[in-house]
This record gives structure tokens, C-alpha cells and sequence, in this order.
């Protein structure tokens, strides 16, 4: 029997339609999945030792990455105190083995954490509280 | 029904499935790519940082051992330790892991004896030094206070005579101080002898019958014209001319010398002398300064009697203006060559174990042997310094990934001869000789935060071409001896032994 208007390349082409849209959607959640993911950040991993002596306290790096003041903020209590540190006497720029970060205004018992903000997201690098 | 395919102008069958790899395939590269560039280095990297911390427990492990062998004075005993030198390589078999890309590389290192450049310990001062060429003479009585370690204390009887000699005197001396008595006397000596017990009889019947009774016990018989006597030995006891002085020491309200007699038969006008610092009594190491001695005099004498006891403790040491000695440290160093993290040098040095990396300073992760205090109840400040080096004929160096044993000998342990007792010192400069510039920053660092933690007063610290050190002048800035110097040298000898990895 001779059909008239044959529709056989419809069906080819709601198939092609169909099947590029798979690929496509695919494609689309594997590239979100791998390109927004954000790359393994590199969270500074350092030593420190903490004293208070006189009602300063004293905060050593005993080695590990160096870490930039422009990347790190210094929380004490939940509050930002980065400014009230100082090295050799003067606002620190960076924090190395071998330097020593001093505070004469923690009390004791009050909790210090260095946070990396560097990355993607903010990251704590190390938890302390002033003996 | 004939079904007709309208022809295609261009054939385009093959192209989707080509198309369709293309995109796996570089779906498989991106996702790949990424895992190489991110996920390995951020493997390697914590592998690394776990891996230098436990070299750091190790080096940790290392000086409590050496510290036990010093504080046991194990001279000669030898102890061993590990270091692992590197993170290795992949270590799974199976699965994935027979790609080597997707694994991070193994880090290595090497450890090394006396590799750093020479570092010395230079010590002046001007202190109290042992020395026997000299030695300081203290009487007593009156009671005397002990500021160091005596080398002796003699106590002397002198003026004897016949008379203190006899049963009748009676003579002693009472040596005490902290917890000891020492007890000095003179005791007539007790003589056995035959006594001969006479039983007289005005019958003469009563005597034969009662010497045939004590036959057995020697009776002889004498008889007389008018009586009888019967003559029997007995043991009797008299104090006679050889008199011994003794010795009994007490500590801690225990006797542990009773009675002993230092002189038999002991001589009138001769003086007699008793060393109490002889290491026969056990108070030598019984007496600690600072101590009070006192001595008490207990006789009855005859008023003639002149006899006295004395004595005098002496120090053997001399007051010496500038006493330097130096001393070449040692290390012992593991360098570490990491792919993913930075490479810290961990290094152990006169009891210390100190890390030092490129991107900064050094500083230590234990501190040395060199510590202050200060006693603000006598203003005597305390510097302890344990000279814990490493011998310098030592050599060796290891290298590669493999965990390597190294054994150390415990060579020498002396006290340096800083005079023991309370303050012994007017000033001290301790210094650390390096050319290291990092190193010396690190030590003018401890100086000035351990002088400041510990209180003490009067010090300066500074940092030259070729040395860092501190100077502490005590609490007096005047001419008083307010420091005590309590030192010790011990020389460790390791030897490296390579598990793998390359061995010179």
C-alpha cells in the first residue's frame, strides 16, 4: 500500500531530537559536576606553640607553610582580631617558621583559631586557646 | 506495501557515532586530567605533611632515649632508633593502582651525621671551680653553714690524756646537721680476764667436802695450819687502757653505724682525726648543701682533763675570674626532599630538636639543654646546662625512602667542675658559635624568651657575625656570687645503618 506523505524521517528525527538531548543533559551535568566542583584546596598546615607569660601571649611557628596575612584571618572568640597581633613589635605581614606572633590583649582560656582565606571558601587551619 | 527511503544528500550515519566517542573520550581525559592535576598533588601533600610528622615523633623518640641514657649515666650502653627517610611509593597491588600516574611519587631524604656546619657551646664565666690545689678551710664550732658540696669535714679529738682514758671519763662528740648525726666517742675498753674466787673454811672436813664438790670447776685446795681455802677461776671483766674510738651515724633518725670503731687503742696526747665526707660512713652523698653543722661537746671530765674535739670542713675549689670553656655540639640532621610540600630540615643538637626550612627561620621543636630559673626567695638564679653533644669523629649519611636504623653509644658523661653547692658563679656568658645566620637568630630567640619566661634579672643577649648568646649578671650586678651553674658534658656516638637506599 502506497502511503501518501510518508512519515518514517519523523520518527528519525524525534529519536535524533531525543537522543541529543540525553547527550546534551549528559554532558551538562558531568561538565557541572567536574568544572564547578572548586580543585582540592591547599589548606596551610602548620605547627605553632602557644604560652602566656605576663599577660602576653605568645604564639611560635614550629614549622609548616607560611602563612600571608592577606589569606588568614585570626578569630579569638568568634571575633576578628588579626590587626591586634603583632611580630617583633609591628603588624605582621606574613607568619614563618621561626617568628612568634605576640597579644597583650587575650585573657586566659580564650580560644584563637587561624582561619585560611585563601581559597574558594574559608577554612580553619588551627584551634587554640591561650593557657 | 513497498516502503521507498528518500536518498540522503549526504550520508551522515558514521559521523554521530564518531562524534559520540570524541565526547566520551574527552569526557574521560577532562575527568582524568583533573584527578591528575588536583587529586595526586593533594594526595601526595598529605602524605607528606603525615610523613614529617612522623619524623618529627621519631626525632622525639630519639632525644628521650639519648636523655635516658644520660640521666642514667648508662656510659658505654647503646640504644637504637628508626627513622623512616620517605613517604615511598604505592605499596597496593590490583585495581587502579597498576596505573602508576594516578599514585602520588614517594618522597625521600637523607639523614646525616655531623653534616652541619661545626656549632660550638662557648661557656665563660667567673665561678667556682673544682680544684684540690687550694682548697678553703672553715672551723667550727661555732656552727657553720655549708654553701657547696665539702670535699671533708674532719672532726679531731685532740688533748687526751691517761685519765679520759680510764672507766671513770666519759667522752663525746655530737656532729649534726639536715637529717644526719654523726656521734664521735671515746670508750674505754672492757678487758677479760681470770678472777680467782677464794672460799675459806675453819674446818678442815667443810673444806675438803666442798672442794670435792666444785672439783670440776678447777677448785684448789690451799690449807693452812688453822683454816682451809678453796681457790676457784672466774671470768671477770676491767676496763683497761686500750680505748677505741668509735663512730655511729645516724640518718634520717636511723642508725646505719653504730659503735664503729675507727681507732683501736687509741693513746694519750695523740690526736685523732675522722674524715666524715669518707665515703665509709655514707654521708658524703647523705649531705647536701646548704646545710648548718653543728658540733656539742658531751664529757665528764677529771678538772685536770683537757681533752677537746674540733673541726673543719674545706672546699676544694678555686675562685677562678675567667673560666671559658668550649665545646664542638654535633648534629645529627634529617633533610627532607619532598614533590607536594615544602622540605623541612629536622636536626637534633645539644638535646634540642630544632626544624629550619627554606621559605623562613629555624626554631625548635623541643628546646636544648641550656634552661634558667629563679628563685626570688634567695635571688640565686639556676642555669642548667646539659652539654649533650655528638661526637665528632662521628660521620655517616643515608639517603633514599627506606627506613634506616641508627644505634648511639652513650660515650662520656662528666659533670663539668663548676663547684657544687649555691651559688657558685658572679656572671656567665653562654654562647653558640655558628655561621649559620638562621640558627643563630633561632638561639638569640630561646636566650631572650627563656631568660624572660624564667624572670631572670640582669641579662643582655645579642647576635653577632659569628655567634649568638646571653650574658646573665644575676641579681647583685656587684661582686656577688648569685648564680649557680650546674653543668654536665656528654658525648654521643651514632652510626648509621641503611635499609636500602644508598649507603657511605
Amino acid at each position: 500500500m502506497n502511503i501518501p506523505g510518508s512519515e518514517d524521517g519523523v520518527s528519525e528525527i524525534l529519536g535524533a531530537i531525543l537522543l541529543i538531548s540525553v547527550v546534551v543533559l549528559g554532558l551538562s551535568v558531568a561538565g557541572v559536576l567536574i568544572l564547578s566542583t572548586p580543585p582540592p584546596q591547599k589548606t596551610p598546615a602548620i605547627s605553632v606553640d602557644i604560652t602566656r607569660i605576663d599577660g602576653i601571649t605568645y604564639i611560635r611557628h614550629e614549622g609548616g607553610d607560611t602563612l600571608q596575612r592577606s589569606e588568614t584571618r585570626i578569630v579569638v572568640n568568634g571575633t576578628n582580631k588579626t590587626d591586634s597581633f603583632l611580630r617583633s613589635g609591628s603588624p605582621w605581614s606574613s607568619f614563618a617558621v621561626g617568628d612568634t606572633l605576640t597579644n597583650d590583649q587575650l585573657i586566659k582560656n580564650s580560644s584563637i583559631m587561624f582561619v585560611y582565606t585563601g581559597g574558594s571558601a574559608e577554612q580553619g587551619i588551627i584551634s587554640l586557646n591561650v593557657p | 506495501m513497498t516502503i521507498t527511503r528518500r536518498p540522503a544528500k549526504h550520508g551522515e550515519d558514521a559521523l554521530s557515532e564518531v562524534i559520540g566517542f570524541v565526547i566520551l573520550f574527552g569526557i574521560i581525559v577532562i575527568v582524568f586530567s583533573n584527578f591528575m592535576l588536583f587529586g595526586v598533588p593533594a594526595q601526595g601533600r598529605d602524605n607528606e605533611i603525615a610523613h614529617m610528622n612522623n619524623v618529627k615523633d621519631q626525632f622525639v623518640d630519639y632525644k628521650v632515649g639519648l636523655d635516658s641514657l644520660f640521666n642514667n649515666n648508662k656510659v658505654g650502653t647503646t640504644i637504637s632508633n628508626s627513622f623512616t627517610l620517605g613517604t615511598g611509593g604505592s605499596y597496593s597491588t590490583g585495581a587502579i593502582s597498576i596505573i602508576p600516574m594516578i599514585n602520588p611519587a614517594g618522597s625521600s631524604g637523607t639523614i646525616a651525621i655531623n653534616e652541619r656546619v661545626t656549632e660550638y657551646l662557648n661557656i665563660s664565666s667567673q665561678s667556682r671551680i673544682q680544684s684540690s690545689s687550694n682548697p678553703e678551710t672553715i672551723n667550727f664550732p661555732p656552727q657553720r653553714t655549708i654553701n657547696y658540696t665539702p670535699s671533708h669535714i674532719y672532726v679531731t679529738l685532740s688533748g687526751i690524756s691517761a685519765n679520759d682514758l680510764s672507766s671513770g671519763a666519759i667522752f663525746g662528740t655530737t656532729i649534726n646537721g639536715t637529717n644526719w648525726v654523726a656521734m664521735v666517742n671515746i670508750t674505754p675498753k672492757l678487758t677479760l680476764y681470770t678472777k680467782w674466787v677464794v672460799t675459806k673454811f675453819s674446818s678442815m672436813s667443810d673444806c675438803d667436802n666442798y672442794c670435792l664438790l666444785n672439783l670440776t670447776s678447777g677448785c684448789t685446795v690451799l690449807k693452812g695450819a688453822s683454816e682451809c681455802a678453796c681457790f676457784q677461776p672466774a671470768d671477770a671483766y676491767k676496763y683497761s687502757n686500750n680505748a677505741a674510738l668509735q663512730l655511729s651515724v645516724s640518718k634520717n633518725n636511723v642508725f646505719t653505724i653504730k659503735d664503729y670503731p675507727i681507732y683501736q687503742n687509741i693513746s694519750q696526747n695523740i690526736n685523732y682525726t675522722i674524715d666524715l665526707m669518707d665515703a665509709a660512713y655514707g654521708l658524703n652523698s647523705f649531705i647536701v648543701p646548704p646545710d648548718t653543722i653543728h658540733l656539742v661537746i658531751d664529757k665528764k671530765i677529771t678538772p685536770t682533763s683537757i681533752i677537746n674535739a674540733t673541726g673543719y670542713f674545706t672546699y676544694d675549689f678555686t675562685d677562678m675570674s675567667s673560666y671559658n670553656l668550649t665545646l664542638p655540639l654535633g648534629s645529627i640532621v634529617y633533610h627532607a626532599q619532598n614533590n607536594y610540600w615544602i622540605s623541612p630540615d629536622y636536626y637534633y643538637q645539644i638535646g634540642g630538636i630544632f626544624v629550619t626550612q627554606a621559605d623562613g627561620n629555624s626554631t625548635y621543636k623541643l628546646p636544648p639543654e641550656i634552661t634558667f630559673s629563679n628563685d626570688t626567695a634567695t635571688n640565686i638564679v639556676t642555669v642548667n646546662i646539659n652539654a649533650l653533644v655528638i661526637d665528632q669523629n662521628s660521620r655517616g649519611i643515608v639517603g633514599g625512602n627506606s627506613p634506616i636504623q641508627i644505634k648511639t653509644t652513650l660515650k662520656s658523661n662528666a659533670a663539668l667542675p663548676y663547684v657544687a653547692g649555691t651559688a657558685n658563679t658572679k656572671w656567665i656568658r653562654i654562647g653558640i658559635i655558628t655561621t649559620d645566620p638562621k640558627a643563630r637568630t633561632m638561639w638569640e630567640n630561646y636566650f631572650n624568651y627563656t631568660a624572660m619566661a624564667a624572670g631572670i634579672p640582669n641579662t643582655v643577649t645579642g647576635n653577632t657575625t659569628t655567634e649568638s648568646y646571653i650574658i646573665i649578671d644575676g641579681y647583685y650586678t656587684g661582686d656577688e656570687y648569685d648564680i649557680n651553674v650546674i653543668a654536665s658534658n656528654a658525648t654521643f656516638s651514632p652510626i648509621l645503618h641503611g635499609i636500602g637506599g644508598t649507603y657511605t
